[in-house]
């Protein structure tokens, strides 16, 4: 799985590309915790090139919610395809998550 | 009947192996990429459970050749995939593991405890038995055969 940050003003967005599952994930918790570490708690995904997540997967984008909104953060998503949001639906995740058709949309509710 | 057998340590990086038999499996009987998305999604989190609850958390004592995972892939007909999973870890039986409650807010939702529920939703059947000192557990999946993918020589597109 590839994972670039990109920073606008307080806000990171996180571009994932490939699959996050059981062997990729902790590259994302990695991520994720070094940026709340530096005080990050604004983040926006990019799951337009996500082909694939498995309740490993889940379980980090639980932890990114989770920790974010401990210091009143916010978690946006946008872009998801199809299978992914099979698993968000079967996992009732579209319960916990913000999620958006478009990366302009994500980063509005982030700032609002 | 045509079978297909697979023979891993259960660590973590072995996934991997696993992915690519499940997908040349599906590419030699024509299965969609949706089906086969769904039967990725129920081999992982079976087999990662396996390898961090399972006979891949056994002591050293054990020898790596009881320790491994068997799988087994084939069609019944050509509409029902099955693959089994036999290992020699502690007795498990996943059809008995509690489900998790899907409608809880994040803060209340646990992280973990979902992979189980991830397979008996995507699959259209689970089978568990427990025989000779080994779990076995069996997933099937009703598949659409596709005749042709997307890109094909034949079909008229636009």
């Amino acid at each position: 799985m590839e994972i670039t940050i990109e920073e606008q003003s307080d806000i990171r967005i996180i571009r994932l590309t490939g699959r996050l599952d059981g062997t990729t994930m902790k590259q994302l918790e990695e991520h994720i915790v070094q940026l709340v570490d530096q005080g990050c708690n604004k983040f926006v995904f990019d799951y337009r090139n996500l082909e694939y997540i498995s309740s490993a997967g889940l379980r980090v984008m639980l932890l990114s919610v989770k920790i974010t909104r401990s210091s009143n953060g916010k978690v946006a998503l946008f872009g998801m395809q199809d299978n992914v949001a099979e698993v968000f639906e079967m996992s009732g995740f579209f319960r916990i998550f913000e999620v958006f058709q478009t990366e302009e949309e994500a980063v509005a509710y982030l700032v609002s | 009947m045509c079978l297909e057998q697979i023979r891993l340590a259960p660590v973590l990086d072995n996934w991997d192996n696993l992915r690519g038999a499940i997908q040349a499996f599906s590419c030699r009987h024509n299965i969609g990429t949706a089906d086969r998305t769904s039967l990725e999604l129920a081999a992982e989190e079976w087999f990662v459970n396996l390898v961090m609850h399972g006979c891949g958390q056994q002591d050293s004592a054990s020898s790596r050749h009881v320790r491994d995972v068997e799988v087994s892939l084939w069609m019944d007909g050509d509409k029902q995939v099955s693959i089994r999973f036999t290992d020699a870890g502690p007795p498990f039986n996943p059809l008995e593991h509690p489900e998790p409650d899907t409608a809880m807010a994040a803060e209340d939702r646990e992280i973990g405890g979902l992979g189980i529920y991830l397979i008996k939703k995507s699959m259209d059947h689970c089978t568990y038995r427990r025989i000779e000192d080994r779990n076995q557990f069996t997933l099937c999946k009703r598949v659409q055969a596709t005749v042709r993918e997307e890109g094909d020589e034949h079909g008229d597109h636009n």
